[in-house]
């Protein structure tokens, strides 16, 4: 489709299109001023005031909310008063936000849903959805019982993207094995690139009580290629973290220690590391199941290999440009490839070329960024320049409905020349 | 693939198809009714599963009808289902196949769906005229896009257990309680189960195709397949 362009005959020479930071920052004599980095506190302001009016809400107009019930056969009853309407009198649920009753059963310790326009953006931090674990009640929110196990949540400019409801509390099931953070953060220049990446758990996680199965790792290899990994658990596997994480560290390993590895050699190899991780923790190679891609940079070429829907692209202009294939047209709880399996899957390979951002991500990412204008818009902001260890988190704070896998990205930019750490002389 | 102006929502389509014929009448029918208010407040509460899964109800006696279309069932007035008369299973697969055709052709062009699940459960079997294997095949056709699984609880003294294998695509049960009260409750707990636990599991390339069902053997025996 037009909106993931191919990546050849897409950009041009890297040297016409430099850094947006170039224009206001010209390269100086040291590194320090060659790529600031933005901080999180300081991403782009779209937040509306708390105390501001939400949008009004439009159910009928709701991509996701097919046109009022029906009966197809019943038709005994008035048109405007089929037996599951609300009766006249009532305010329609759909009207549930702030000031409207809300059903008598629901026991939600948040604030009631509410939904922008579709494809509309609300600030997380706003009125209209707290983000996770908010303790902050919005204005106007009719007054409910304290709940002194809500999380507080410093607010965010992240957007909230259709109509959400509370995030649950968080909470991990009693013996979990293999636990991993439900968070982690890098920023880092390596080489002759910067790395931003960062893993967020999901939703879906939280409310079961399993660990955030995703995992990625990243490193350059002596002779200055660049090794990344990412890698997705199944959610059905009990302990997917396990081999998500031991695929990432193998890629990286080998990477390492052989040059002439390609991407494909190295997922290969990762696949048989994790399955050999898996018998170290005595668990059968089953339980370890997930989807995962190792890319390989040198320069501003690159290589990706990947199986299962993990997936890549490249931001360029403001845009996202998916560079793997996607199969919109299956199923999204059906996945067919996983790691580690034997025979291992045929990896899908792509070559790149003159490449200067490249986004790998995981499944629960690369959906929002495929059907979400709101999300897309929000992380082309974000990654437009490569940010701090904190812009990587705040990136990653959106919520966006139906949006409850765990998010894992790799933001790889490309630098025209190494950067090395300050000295002492110029961070003086 | 999505349009660059639209969000395009995930959406999990579930279709209650339930038996409401005379069978039914008091206490197992008063179960279903009383059953439906959790299951609201399932997609009340848990946003993994109230922001995801769309459910529509269709009952089946001697007609099927479209009680409650494809929809956020959070934002309904929940019907109360009454009994009605005989059973006749064609009219409930047509149905169901109207139902999901026009519930799904309703979305967005591009959203992204998990493949539609039937749960279908009867307390008898087939006493209209006609034959209802042609009425099945094409629910269960699977060259037709929306194709669903179609998961086939049985339960009563009445129920046909080889007719419930047939429904089934691969999974049936039938309910082990003595009381058909009691199984229906039981049924519609593992139907509410079953829609969180898939709501949740983002993927499985198992043979289960993405499809997780919460069916204790304490309260279900699971049936063998049968192929038609």
């Amino acid at each position: 489709m037009s909106r993931f362009r191919d990546l050849r005959g897409h950009w041009a020479d890297p040297a016409e299109h430099p850094p947006p930071d170039d224009a206001e920052h010209p390269p100086p004599d040291d590194a320090e001023h060659d790529w600031p980095l933005h901080p999180g506190g300081a991403a782009p302001a779209r937040s509306r005031g708390a105390g501001e009016a939400p949008e009004a809400l439009d159910h009928a107009a709701a991509p996701d909310t097919p046109a009022a019930p029906r009966a197809t056969a019943d038709a005994a009853g008035p048109p405007s008063a089929a037996p599951w309407e609300q009766p006249a009198g009532l305010p329609p649920a759909a009207t549930a936000g702030p000031g409207a009753p809300r059903p008598p059963e629901a026991d939600n310790p948040g604030p009631a849903p509410d939904e922008p326009a579709p494809g509309g953006l609300a600030p997380a931090g706003s009125a209209e959805a707290p983000p996770a674990g908010s303790a902050e009640a919005p204005a106007g929110e009719p007054t409910r019982p304290a709940d002194p196990w809500r999380l507080h949540s410093p607010p965010t400019a992240a957007p909230t993207v259709g109509k959400v409801l509370p995030a649950p509390r968080p909470v991990l099931a009693p013996a979990t094995a293999f636990r991993r953070s439900m968070l982690s953060l890098d920023s880092v220049f390596v080489g002759g690139f910067h790395v931003a990446a960062g893993s967020l758990v999901g939703t879906a996680h939280l409310v079961s009580g399993s660990p955030c199965q995703d995992a990625y790792d990243f490193a350059v290899s002596p002779g200055g290629r660049l090794i990344v990994a990412i890698a997705d658990g199944l959610g059905s596997r009990p302990h997917s973290q396990v081999g998500a994480r031991s695929f990432c560290e193998g890629a990286v390993q080998a990477g390492l220690a052989r040059e002439e590895l390609t991407a494909a050699d190295l997922l290969a190899y990762a696949a048989r590391y994790a399955e050999s991780q898996a018998g170290a923790h005595r668990l059968a190679p089953r339980e370890i199941g997930f989807v995962g891609a190792v890319a390989v940079f040198a320069g501003s070429r690159g290589e990706i290999a990947r199986v299962g829907d993990v997936s890549a692209f490249a931001l360029a202009d403001g845009e996202f440009h998916e560079l793997l294939t996607n199969a919109p047209d299956e199923h999204v709880n059906i996945v067919t490839d996983a790691l580690p399996e034997q025979p291992l899957p045929a990896p899908e390979v792509r070559r790149l070329e003159a490449v200067r951002r490249v986004v790998l991500c995981t499944d629960g990412l690369a959906t929002d960024l495929r059907n979400s204008p709101g999300v897309r818009s929000w992380l082309a902001e974000s990654w437009e320049a490569p940010g701090d260890v904190h812009a990587m988190g705040e990136a990653l704070r959106f919520r966006r409905r139906g949006s409850h896998d765990d998010r894992t990205a790799v933001v790889i930019s490309v630098l025209e020349r190494p950067v090395v750490a300050d000295s002492p002389a110029t961070s003086a | 693939m999505a349009d660059e102006s639209s969000e395009l929502y995930t959406i999990f389509p579930v279709f209650m198809v339930l038996d409401v014929s005379a069978s039914m009448a008091g206490g197992p029918l008063e179960a279903l009714n009383d059953s439906l208010p959790a299951l609201q407040k399932e997609m009340q509460s848990n946003p993994t599963v109230g922001e995801i899964a769309r459910i529509s109800i269709v009952t089946f006696s001697d007609v099927g009808r479209t009680v409650v279309p494809l929809c956020d069932l959070a934002e309904v007035y929940l019907p109360e289902l009454m009994v009605e008369g005989g059973t006749n299973f064609a009219a409930a697969f047509q149905e169901t196949r109207r139902a999901i055709e026009g519930g799904l052709r309703s979305l967005p062009k591009g959203t992204p769906i998990y493949r539609p699940v039937v749960f279908f459960m009867s307390d008898g079997e087939h006493q209209a005229p006609g034959d209802w294997a042609a009425a099945l095949n094409d629910l269960r056709d699977r060259s037709w896009r929306f194709a669903p699984e179609v998961v086939a609880f049985g339960f009563g003294d009445q129920v046909n257990v080889d007719s419930i294998r047939r429904i089934a695509t691969r999974f049936s049960f039938l309910a082990k309680d003595a009381d058909p009260a009691m199984q229906v409750r039981e049924i519609m707990n593992a139907l509410i189960g079953s829609i969180r636990t898939t709501s949740t599991s983002f993927r499985d390339p198992s043979q289960a195709d993405g499809l997780h069902l919460e069916t204790p053997t304490e309260f279900f025996t699971p049936l063998p397949p049968m192929t038609l």
